[in-house]
């Protein structure tokens, strides 16, 4: 007897290709002062400690030949930022040649973040700065917004908000006076050092000496408390983009 | 050899060991596979209610400015009860993919009524719509990949011997027409 077997090819979907994660900032179009992204990578450290959040910021060239919604959806799936039991993970994807970005919410911070106040962010924070080849300040107000809903909606307040003047719908924007920048200042030297106590056995002093120099910690892997990973959060396709 | 095993009283209980076998396995997975698809069709109507929810506000502000719009309210009215009076999956796919479209149309007025297109609740509204409908197209993808593997477990071996009389048909993707497939976005 002959078993003519039908095996069907499963004809997956094809896999959008998106650039390895380098921890809460992926900036592969290099748009990002060195300055903005130490301050990114501060705000979500910040973000992930007190609430268990994680804001993926991304930055491409293109998302030719794929839409700029299925690319972000792709990082998504692929990065699984925010916590996997709240789903509180935010992708804010920027594609400097296509002049368009798109922010992703997570479940779990739908509510913080509804697609209406997404809209409400481009028209008021991102389109402006972007439209001025900003793109630092942009992304900076823009994620430390997001990041300060997302602390309130847990109860919390962040200290580390870089530069958040604009008033953006309840989100109630401080700016950052001289004293908190102090106090910012000795409690991110205060975190560096005391992290780099268990970092240190480990990497030999080399955080240790790092955090002496002033430095804001290092940036993904690196000295000042590192990137723990992303935590699994989910994505439902929310959120809102838009062209600039 | 052969032979011997034909003439073995030991074949029946042989075979029917291999079938039970292959059909318990094969049996367990089509209910486990068929169960991920209910589960992400259910997905898929959530986004469609949240959808259907959003539309009588956009339709009630956008009317505001463009009351004469008659026929693209009409359009969204029906293919909105259509969607809510409809049964069957095929059907529900079917008005739902009428809705995208109407509403598409809809959202597209605003660039004729530039005080439509600055009212702030329109903007939040349409706003809400594409993110409604991102959430639709991500469910529709999740639903289809569960159709997917269901549909290639039933029609591989040795389940293929058994789906068909255990019930086990094949299902139907959500496909939306490749005009469809853009998410209305208004240029603000």
């Amino acid at each position: 007897m002959v078993i003519v077997s039908l095996l069907y090819a499963a004809s997956a979907f094809a896999v959008i290709q998106v650039p390895p994660s380098q921890g809460p900032v992926t900036d592969t179009a290099g748009i990002l002062s060195a300055k903005a992204r130490q301050q990114l990578i501060l705000l979500d450290r910040e973000l992930t400690q007190k609430t268990g959040a994680q804001i993926a910021i991304v930055t491409v060239r293109s998302t030719a030949p794929e839409p700029i919604f299925d690319y972000a959806m792709a990082i998504a799936e692929s990065y699984k930022p925010g916590a996997k039991d709240k789903d509180n993970g935010v992708v804010f994807l920027i594609a400097t040649a296509d002049r368009k970005f798109q922010i992703l919410t997570g479940y779990g911070v739908e509510g913080a973040l509804p697609d209406g106040f997404i809209g409400e962010l481009r028209e008021k924070v991102i389109r402006p700065s972007f439209r001025k080849g900003d793109y630092s300040a942009g992304i900076l107000d823009a994620s430390g917004i997001m990041a300060q809903r997302i602390a309130a909606d847990n109860g919390v307040t962040l200290t580390g908000v870089p530069k958040a003047s604009r008033r953006v719908g309840r989100s109630g924007g401080k700016g950052l006076g001289l004293l908190g920048l102090l106090f910012w200042l000795a409690f991110m030297r205060f975190g560096t050092s005391r992290r780099a106590l268990v970092t240190g056995a480990i990497l030999g002093g080399a955080v240790g000496r790092r955090s002496h120099h002033g430095s804001f910690g290092g940036g993904f892997g690196g000295g000042g408390g590192g990137f723990g990973g992303f935590g699994g959060g989910g994505f439902g396709g929310g959120g809102g983009g838009g062209s600039w | 050899m052969m032979t011997k095993l034909r003439n073995s009283p030991l074949l029946p209980a042989l075979a029917f060991l291999l079938a039970t076998m292959f059909s318990g396995c094969g049996y367990n997975t089509m209910v486990q596979e068929r169960e991920a698809i209910d589960a992400a069709w259910a997905q898929v109507e959530n986004q469609l209610q949240r959808r259907n929810d959003l539309i009588p506000n956009l339709v009630e502000t956008t009317k505001g400015y463009a009351s004469q719009e008659k026929e693209i309210f009409t359009a969204v009215a029906n293919a909105r009860s259509k969607l809510i009076g409809a049964g069957s999956r095929p059907q529900q796919i079917d008005a739902s993919n009428q809705l995208t479209g109407a509403l598409s149309r809809l959202l597209a007025i605003s660039e004729a009524y530039p005080q439509l297109k600055s009212d702030a609740q329109f903007m939040r509204l349409s706003d809400e719509l594409a993110g409604t409908e991102n959430r639709i197209a991500t469910e529709r993808r999740r639903y289809n990949e569960t159709v997917r593997t269901y549909n290639v477990t039933i029609k591989s071996f040795p389940t293929n011997f058994f789906a068909g009389s255990f019930g086990f048909e094949k299902q139907a993707y959500f496909e939306v027409p490749k005009a469809a497939q853009a998410v209305p976005e208004v240029k603000f």
